[in-house]
């Protein structure tokens, strides 16, 4: 459920997602769900891009990466948020 | 060789099981066109699917499929 909450708080942001067949697409996150499938509007492959597409439903069991930029981030409380959480599913 | 199937999405489920109408398959190659294989109807099974993208008709007609080179891209590794 964290993570869900994190990325729903990156909605309309410009991410990379990096697949793990090491394909990356980069757009503009529209949403995500429960299962991390990330929906994503105005994309461009990173690499030399023969078939342009403008939205693309990524399943969450294929992404290795989702790369965000640095200043969107609040990494201590990030970290702190997943103490806490992974210390509740221990109990 | 680069596969994709294509066309109408009619059904889906939570885990991206999908129904396809009217699929058909793309098979890219680094050394020839594109080759096109109509399937028909079709059922995949979600745990396969790991992007779907939406086509847009104008750009897709426009496309001269012969003169389409792609690498290879790598399988899923999980």
């Amino acid at each position: 459920m964290l993570f869900y909450s994190f990325f729903k708080s990156l909605v309309g942001k410009d991410v990379v997602v990096e697949l793990k067949n090491d394909l990356s697409i980069c757009g503009t996150l529209h949403s995500v769900d429960q299962y991390l499938n990330i929906k994503l509007t105005d994309i461009s492959v990173t690499d030399p891009e023969k078939y342009p597409h403008m939205n693309c439903f990524i399943r969450g069991s294929v992404v290795r990466y989702v790369q965000l930029p640095a200043d969107e981030v609040d990494t201590q409380l990030l970290q702190d948020a997943a103490r806490k959480e992974a210390l509740q599913q221990k109990q | 060789m680069t596969s994709a199937l294509e066309n109408y999405i009619n059904r889906f489920d939570q885990t991206i099981n999908l129904i396809l109408d009217e699929s058909h398959e793309r098979v890219f190659s680094s050394s020839q066109g594109v080759e096109q294989v109509v399937l028909g109807l079709y059922i995949v099974r979600g745990d396969n699917v790991a992007v779907i993208g939406e086509i847009d008709e104008e750009t897709d007609s426009a496309l001269d499929l012969g003169n389409i080179r792609a690498e290879p891209l790598n399988s899923v590794a999980h």
